[in-house]
């Protein structure tokens, strides 16, 4: 009835499951879209500080380039370099010395960081400031010769192996009475004034900037190992490099995520990169996660420990109320609700269970009556049914007729139809009298042995009987004709059926206070099918009509009658030994006035 | 020997108690078989048996009414009660009526036996009422052969025995005078068709008991001389004819006294006087006398003779025939030489 329910689906249960996951949304939720709008917020931020400090940087390098282009116009407006430019120039060794040295001078007045300069002419002639070293690197050949007329900036490269890094600032020179192209200085620097710039200009703890050429050249980076290669060759080619200029984006690089934003130079149409880890910005990200898994944990913690308490109040009652219906539904209609809750919505349910029960009781009760009255009745028609039966034979005419059988069998001496007649009109009237009055077990059990007599009578010498019960029964109680039909049924099925040739014993036992006559017999026993339908007519209500169909008062009757009168346990029980025989067990109560 | 009337309207039946005490050999005899109340109540005052054994459901009157009957005389008839019903409101009657045995059909011969022997005790304390009963029976065999006088000493003399008899309490005494008023009255009905009974009443007083007797038997006196005797010659020879054509069935008083035109206590008093025997002797001599010519045919059997004789009861019809012959039906049978 009452199968083994899960505990995961108690209301307690639930509602714990319900609240934590009802909490662990709103906190998600919260924490979702803190996380969404912060990153966006960071984005945004990024945006503008990235901005910000790639335009200061930007017009920091640009002015930078301008004030070193400015600075040599005093130098290449000098008439020896205008002479040293023009085509058809005859070297003039002083002329070179003059020109070495304003270049020594300007340097050492301007701008330091500068490497090595060169003046070239168109006509393909070089003059350094201090060697005359050419590049190898093909483009930036091509780049120092190839006519121009705009100032050009060359990606940053290093001199020779293991040299320094350099810049080349390529600025064309004209001249000063045709204003034609006359010649380029190259101005070879070091990268000590941008390294400074960009030092300066950090993201945070770790965001810093690198300059990227149209070539996709490392024109700088912090880490000067990359400088001066193709980006690919560095790991800066793990960074997307299709982020579009102006734009901020979001790339997972180096194991980390990173800020990544893009602007370009319109003076060197370089990039600025600007790289920060995303980490390092979204530290507020990163306490407001934590803070919410922290008020997820107390949140957790609160409703395992604290819910089942807050709950029991409702859940208790339940649980009281369940307790009740059990006991009802095991038959004890008895139990009743106490108050069980403040909470007048329990009272109610309690009251009302309390009535149904209450109502439950009584129509049980009225069940109960009606049953038994219904079997009573029942019982009382099939007892009219006998009665009327026997009624048609008027008892005067029986036994004046079994006494003038018996009177004839005296006269003539015949004993045998004298016990017959005599043993015959006892059974007789015993069997009309009183039916379901309650009689010792000796006169049962004395109208037994008178039947049993005629049976003797009329086996000779083959029928055998033994009626074998303790004195110390006699004086029990019992309906009246409970031992004789059975052993009558005896008779029936085994007795008459092996022509006389069988043998019945009746005894008697105490068990458990209970007094137990069986009535055994030596036939074919009772075939199983037959058995079962036997059985099954006890176990059912002693109402069932089919009960009562039968030819005559059979064994269902007896056990009725026995069940009706003493109640559970009491009645008949078969035990059948195909071959051996059967046994037919009255169970009785002893104890009570008997002994 | 204490004297045994058995009312059973079943001859079978009759006939196998009747047998069972012939065969007990206990102090007890058959001395009428009655089929039916009023048979019974007649016989029972003719001869003043000392136990009844009687079926409740008889024709004419039935057990019950007839131990009513007894009962009203206070004579310690000891009644036995025989029926097929376990009735409790028949136990009940009967026992109102004395009864303390009720037997169930079929009557089984030990539960008889023991009803009889636990009779005895009872019987023993009221036998001796029984001799001015006889003395009463004598009388009323005399009424018309004394003068007045004798008469009138006589019932003295039995009124007298009655006072001075030890009865156990005045009701029987009662009874007896009763008995004797009821019989005398009986008597002068039968000679004076108008006359009123005379009551006795319930007195002990002897002068009023004594006053009320001699009045009767004045009564008596010129009643009977007024009456002229007539009848009374033919009376022997009509009920010797009736016997003679009916000895082999079954002849009641009631049937005897129709037959003659008389009262039935008429008759038994007028018979007595004439023959002077009662009519119950006289038909079982006659029978006896009819069977021992019966028995000198030799294929005959002794029941068969009994049978033909009117005696269904084999035991009963002996005891009789010894009684009166004192020889058994096969000892006279023998001593003939069959």
């Amino acid at each position: 009835m009452s199968s083994r329910l899960s505990p995961l689906r108690s209301i307690k249960m639930r509602m714990i499951v319900l609240f934590f996951g009802l909490s662990i949304l709103s906190v998600g939720l919260t924490a979702g879209f803190a996380h969404y709008f912060y990153s966006q917020a960071v984005e945004e931020e990024f945006v503008v500080v990235a901005d910000e400090a790639t335009g200061r940087l930007n017009h920091h390098m640009e002015f930078y380039f301008q004030q070193l282009k400015k600075s040599t116009n005093t130098l290449l407006n000098t008439d020896l370099v205008q002479r040293w430019l023009s085509e058809g120039y005859a070297p003039d060794p002083e002329d070179i010395a003059g020109i070495e040295k304003a270049m020594s001078s300007y340097v050492s007045f301007n701008f330091r960081e500068i490497n090595n300069m060169y003046l070239i002419s168109n006509d393909g002639r070089v003059l350094p400031l201090n060697n005359s070293y050419i590049p190898e690197d093909p483009n930036i050949r091509e780049a120092w010769f190839a006519g121009r007329s705009e100032v050009a900036l060359l990606p940053t490269h290093r001199i020779g192996k293991n040299g320094p890094l350099v810049m080349d600032m390529i600025i064309p020179i004209y001249s000063t009475r045709t204003v034609r192209p006359v010649g380029k200085l190259v101005l070879q620097f070091s990268l000590a004034e941008i390294d400074a710039a960009f030092n300066k200009s950090r993201l945070g703890k770790n965001g810093y900037f690198f300059l990227l050429s149209k070539e996709d050249i490392v024109v700088y980076h912090p880490n000067k190992a990359w400088v001066g290669k193709k980006r690919a060759e560095t790991p800066l080619g793990g960074l997307d490099p299709g982020v579009a200029i102006g734009t901020t984006s979001t790339q997972k690089w180096d194991g980390q995520r990173h800020l990544v934003s893009v602007h370009e130079s319109d003076y060197t149409g370089w990039h600025i990169v600007s790289v920060v880890p995303y980490a390092e910005m979204a530290k507020g990200l990163k306490s407001a996660v934590f803070s919410t898994m922290v008020a997820l944990s107390i949140l957790a913690v609160g409703i395992v420990g604290i819910l089942p308490i807050l709950v029991s109040p409702f859940v208790d009652p339940i649980q009281y109320m369940k307790s009740r219906m059990e006991r009802v539904a095991k038959g004890n209609l008895q139990a009743r609700a106490a108050k069980i809750s403040d909470i007048h919505e329990y009272q109610a349910l309690a009251d009302s269970f309390n009535y149904m029960v209450g109502q439950l009781n009584g129509l049980m009760q009225e069940v109960a009556e009606y049953k038994v009255k219904e079997v009573e009745l029942q019982l009382r028609q099939s007892v009219a049914t006998v009665r009327a039966l026997q009624s048609q034979i008027n008892p005067h005419l029986l036994y004046n007729t079994l006494d003038i059988i018996k009177s004839i069998a005296y006269l003539e001496e015949v004993p045998l139809i004298e016990k017959i007649a005599h043993n015959l009109a006892d059974v007789y009237r015993y069997a009309t009298k009183g039916a379901d009055q309650e009689v010792t077990l000796r006169e049962e059990l004395n109208i037994l042995i008178k039947y049993l007599e005629i049976i003797h009578i009329r086996y000779p010498r083959k029928f055998e009987s033994g009626v074998r019960v303790n004195e110390k029964f006699m004086d029990c109680p019992i309906i009246k004709l409970t031992i004789q039909p059975i052993v009558e049924n005896a008779v029936k099925y085994v007795v008459e059926a092996k022509g006389g040739n069988a043998a019945i014993l009746v005894n008697a036992y105490d068990e458990g206070g209970d007094l137990v006559v069986e009535i055994a017999d030596n036939g074919p026993g009772i075939p199983d099918p037959k058995l079962g339908e036997l059985r099954n007519h006890f176990q059912a209500s002693p109402s069932s009509e089919e009960t009562f169909k039968g030819e005559s008062i059979g064994l269902a009757n007896v056990h009725a009658r026995l069940r009706l009168k003493y109640g559970e346990p009491y009645g008949i029980a078969i035990d059948s030994f195909p071959g051996r025989g059967t046994v037919v067990s009255v169970r009785i109560p002893h104890g009570g006035r008997g002994a | 020997m204490y004297h045994v009337l058995v009312a059973e309207d079943e001859v079978w039946i009759r006939n196998g108690i009747v047998e069972m005490i012939e065969r007990f050999g206990l102090d007890f005899k058959v001395v009428a078989q009655a089929s039916d109340g009023i048979e019974a109540w007649n016989l029972i005052n003719e001869l003043w048996p000392n136990v009844v054994i009687t079926d409740i459901v008889m024709p004419e009157l039935d057990g019950l009414s007839l131990l009513g009957k007894c009962d009203e005389y206070k004579l310690g008839i000891v009644p036995i009660v025989i029926s097929g019903y376990e009735n409790f409101s028949y136990a009940q009657q009967a026992i109102r009526y004395g009864a303390t045995e009720y037997l169930l059909k079929p009557v089984v011969a030990e539960d008889l036996r023991q009803a009889l022997l636990r009779s005895v005790e009872r019987l023993q304390s009221s036998v001796h009422l029984y001799e001015p009963l006889h003395q009463i029976q004598e009388f009323l065999g005399k009424l018309e052969t004394w003068d007045h006088q004798r008469l009138t000493s006589e019932a003295g003399r039995i009124l007298k025995s009655i006072f001075q008899a030890k009865a156990p309490n005045p009701g029987i005494k009662i009874g007896l005078f009763r008995i004797f008023s009821d019989k005398l009255n009986e008597q002068l009905s039968s000679i004076d068709p108008a006359h009123q009974p005379l009551e006795l009443g319930e007195t002990q007083d002897r002068s009023h008991v004594e006053a009320h007797f001699f009045r009767l038997l004045e009564l008596w006196s010129r009643k009977l001389t007024e009456s002229a005797p007539g009848k009374c010659r033919s009376l022997s020879k009509k009920v010797a004819e009736f016997v003679q054509q009916n000895y082999a069935k079954e002849i009641t008083l009631a049937q005897i006294a129709e037959h003659t035109d008389l009262s039935v206590s008429r008759f038994c008093v007028l018979f007595k006087q004439q023959n002077g025997d009662s009519f119950i002797n006289y038909l079982n001599q006659y029978r006896i006398e009819k069977a021992k010519q019966l028995l000198l045919e030799p294929d005959l059997k002794v029941y068969e003779v009994a049978d033909m004789v009117g005696f269904s009861s084999l035991p009963y019809f002996s005891r009789l025939f010894k009684s009166i012959t004192d020889q058994s039906p096969n000892e006279y049978r023998r001593s003939l030489g069959l």
